[in-house]
């Protein structure tokens, strides 16, 4: 049946219908046009000749009027009926003027893509997309952590509800001051600061609940305070489920989501627009301000807001798109790759059980700096992009995609998107993670392979071959002086550290591994950040916190224990000279978080409940706060 | 054939009044004005109290005196006014004069009929048929470029394609 609708919809059935009435219709109308006009001189010529007649058309003709009517009328409405304005895109992009635009954009694509069974983002799949939605947690940039340094040397402490500035009084650690901010039930994800302000990024948690989706609201609360008298100067509410945020330069940027629930009873689409508060001044974001990414599936109002860290001013774009996208921030730009199909011709009206053309890959940038935020362009390219396929920071812009032919390639872009290199990377189903440090980018492509690229030229990238073989990789580290590289790895209830040999891509396993038992594995798994362990290349020192147990008052207790390992630059080996356990008062197991800042001279050991210091030169603390 | 030259506010009364359709080429003035006559064309001057008058004049001067055709029936010759004949056409190799219900045998050939009656109102319209543009009630396209007239009497008659331009030349005027 469907194979037979496909046979009658074709192209050619339907121009021809649309060409036969066009020519019948032009054919009658000349001749009526001319019965008109024959009858009307006749009657003016017997009138001349004084025999007078008054002039009228014949029934026939009415007739003839009405089947002309007709005629045209079938065209226009066909045309009225099934085919809506096109969508005038500029490069792949559609600049939004009016709410009117959203929804035709949205009624378009449906007409598309689900002509065949009328198919629809039905309210179960909403509200699984919406918890999906909900439950991802943000990505914060290495700017924003839950410990940061202010230029004087004091270090600020988050937890989950205050913030502890805290001074190192000649080696002596004081609390300064804790601020406790009105949270509004949210909790502190990070902090940062800049010459004068701290800013506190805090989030609500949603509870996973199917039941609580049509009122829980996901939201960003940013809270600036002035780092001299610790006042709060102003607090802002940016609305969606961020995606990330990062600080770039002078300004905060955060990507979110906002879901748009097209099926959803008592549906308004003015219910549901981007929107940031600054004090108690609410900002909806303007439908001039979106554009629409040609051919993805418009469910999400994906925003970029840039808040402007010295004058507070924010800056907002949005881009009309499918809610499964991949985006990421860096290099003073905003990137997003999602789906995107070109249609068969005329697909919005024939039921093709596959209207798709083509599966393509949209890559669109939003840049940002002082002239504001903008759009600057977007690129398609053949194919599916991979999972967490897209990879930005400040020197890359790369996109890993499945060509759908049993391969996978990796394009490398300039900052105007221009794509300057590829290379074949053989059969990749998804990207576990990447690593960029320096010159290389090392890519997880499963649990036990990774793949070495060497981008240190502009104008290249240059895959390393064969990949490697490693355990679980978690993260990999490297000092390109010392040649070493570091393979963090979590298997089961331990950690292991591998070291090897490193150069020009080459990777040779040294037999010095540190493997060390760990409590609380699932935990360790799930929450054990790669910014945990640091090799202090200055001093060819490791340090790897773990959690340990201990003795308190008889019973046993978890403690964080701080191993120390020197690395033997000539023997290529790692030494253990220290453990240090943290007081269990400091111990942070739910998550398991620890942070390390050294100088030439001490580390501090901090972790959301307290922080310890202690000299290099001393296996022992020398002074510790605890924040209540 | 006439041009009407009267103030415009009486215009189209006494139009109305004398049934007067103006010509682009004209022969004759009709006016109320006597300054408004043309040195070089036929000047009827009136007041608008003679307009029933001039009506009656103007009819004839377009209709003239009718022209009698001989024709032969079933009660043997007589002669019938021109006007009164709907068409004419060859039927079996003889010249038939169609009227409203009756049709006579005429004996003059085709052609002789359009000299005698061309400059009235009769119009060749094929080579087998001469018509009085008075009798046509209508006037109906064909696909094929011809032309159908619908006759008062109900007949039908077709405009040749060889004939199509001369005739819409004379609807022109």
């Amino acid at each position: 049946m469907i194979a037979l609708l496909e046979f009658l919809y074709n192209n050619f059935i339907i121009i021809s219908v649309v060409l036969f009435t066009l020519v019948t219709t032009l054919v009658l109308t000349r001749i009526f046009w001319k019965e008109f006009f024959f009858n009307k001189k006749l009657k003016f010529k017997q009138n001349v000749l004084r025999n007078f007649n008054s002039f009228r058309l014949k029934k026939s003709s009415l007739k003839s009027i009405a089947i002309i009517f007709v005629l045209i009328t079938v065209p226009v409405v066909f045309i009225f009926a099934f085919v809506r304005s096109p969508i005038a895109y500029d490069d792949h992009i559609h600049h939004l003027s009016s709410k009117s635009d959203v929804s035709n954009i949205h009624a378009s694509y449906h007409s598309k893509f689900y002509s065949m069974t009328l198919q629809s983002v039905e309210q179960e799949d909403a509200d699984a997309i919406l918890q999906e939605q909900y439950e991802t947690r943000t990505i914060f940039g290495d700017n924003i952590d839950f410990v940061t340094q202010t230029s004087d040397d004091n270090i600020i402490v988050a937890n989950q509800t205050e913030i502890n500035i805290v001074e190192n009084d000649d080696n002596t650690l004081r609390i300064l001051e804790t601020i406790v901010p009105n949270l509004e039930g949210t909790t502190i994800q990070g902090v940062f600061v800049t010459s004068d302000s701290l800013f506190v990024i805090a989030q609500p948690v949603f509870n996973g609940n199917i039941a609580d989706l049509e009122t829980y609201k996901p939201y960003t609360l940013v809270f600036q305070y002035n780092m001299d008298t610790y006042e709060q100067d102003q607090v802002y509410t940016f609305s969606g489920s961020a995606i990330q945020i990062d600080r770039q330069g002078d300004y905060l940027v955060i990507i979110s989501d906002h879901f748009i629930p097209f099926d959803s009873e008592n549906f308004d689409l003015d219910n549901h627009k981007p929107f940031y508060v600054k004090g108690s001044t609410v900002f909806e974001e303007d439908y001039s301000n979106m554009v629409y990414i040609e051919g993805t599936e418009p469910t999400n109002y994906f925003t970029t807001f840039m808040l402007d860290l010295s004058d507070g001013i924010v800056e907002t774009k949005t881009a009309l798109t499918h809610h499964d996208h991949q985006a990421m921030i860096g290099n003073n730009a905003v990137y997003i790759s999602a789906k995107s199909y070109s249609f068969k011709m005329a697909s919005d009206y024939m039921e093709l059980s596959n209207p798709v053309e083509q599966e393509r890959v949209s890559i669109t940038k939003f840049s940002f700096d002082h002239r504001g935020l903008n759009y600057f362009r977007t690129r398609m390219l053949s194919g599916q992009v991979l999972e967490n396929g897209l990879i930005v920071d400040d020197q890359l812009i790369m996109l890993f995609i499945d060509n759908l032919e049993g391969t996978s390639t990796v394009f490398r872009f300039n900052d105007r998107l221009d794509m300057f290199h590829r290379v074949e990377v053989g059969n990749i189903d998804s990207i576990k993670g990447y690593h960029h440090q320096d010159d290389i980018l090392l890519i997880k492509t499963t649990a036990y392979n990774i793949r070495l690229f060497d981008v240190s030229l502009p104008t290249e990238l240059h895959l390393y071959d064969p990949p490697y073989i490693l355990d679980y990789p978690q993260n990999i580290f490297y000092d390109n002086e010392s040649n070493l590289a570091l393979n963090l790895n979590i298997n089961e209830d331990k950690i292991h550290i591998v070291p090897y040999d490193y150069e020009d891509g080459l990777l040779r396993e040294l037999e010095s591994r540190i493997t060390r038992s760990t409590y609380r594995q699932i935990q360790i798994g799930r929450f054990y950040d790669v910014r945990n362990p640091q090799f202090i290349a200055s001093n060819n020192t490791l340090l790897l916190p773990l959690i340990g147990d201990d003795e308190y008052d008889g019973a046993s207790i978890f403690v964080t224990k701080v191993l120390t390992y020197q690395w033997d630059a000539q023997d290529r080996v790692f030494e253990h000279n220290n453990t240090l356990s943290l007081p269990y008062s400091i111990h942070e197991t739910n998550p398991f978080i620890y942070r390390m800042i050294s100088t030439e001279d001490l580390y501090y050991h901090i972790t959301p409940r307290g922080m310890a210091l202690q000299l290099t030169d001393e296996p022992e603390l020398h002074s510790y706060v605890i924040f209540d | 054939m006439f041009k009407l030259k009267v103030p415009k506010e009486d215009r189209a009364r006494i139009r109305n009044k004398l049934k007067i359709i103006d010509s682009k080429k004209y022969q004759y003035v009709i006016t109320t004005d006597k300054d408004a006559v043309e040195s070089d064309k036929i000047n009827i001057v009136f007041s608008e109290d003679q307009a029933e008058k001039v009506n009656r004049m103007l009819d004839s001067i377009v209709k003239g005196e009718d022209v009698f055709i001989s024709v032969e029936g079933e009660e043997g010759i007589k002669n019938i006014e021109s006007r009164r004949i709907h068409y004419f056409i060859i039927e079996n190799e003889e010249v038939v004069a169609i009227l409203m219900k009756e049709k006579f045998i005429v004996k003059m050939k085709l052609y002789e009929l359009e000299e005698m009656l061309g400059n009235k109102y009769f119009i060749r319209v094929s080579k087998y048929a001469l018509v009085n543009i008075n009798k046509i009630d209508y006037i109906k396209p064909a696909f094929n470029s011809k032309l159908l007239l619908l006759m008062k009497n109900g007949d039908r008659v077709e405009v040749n394609r060889r004939y199509y331009k001369a005739f819409k030349n004379t609807l022109n005027l």
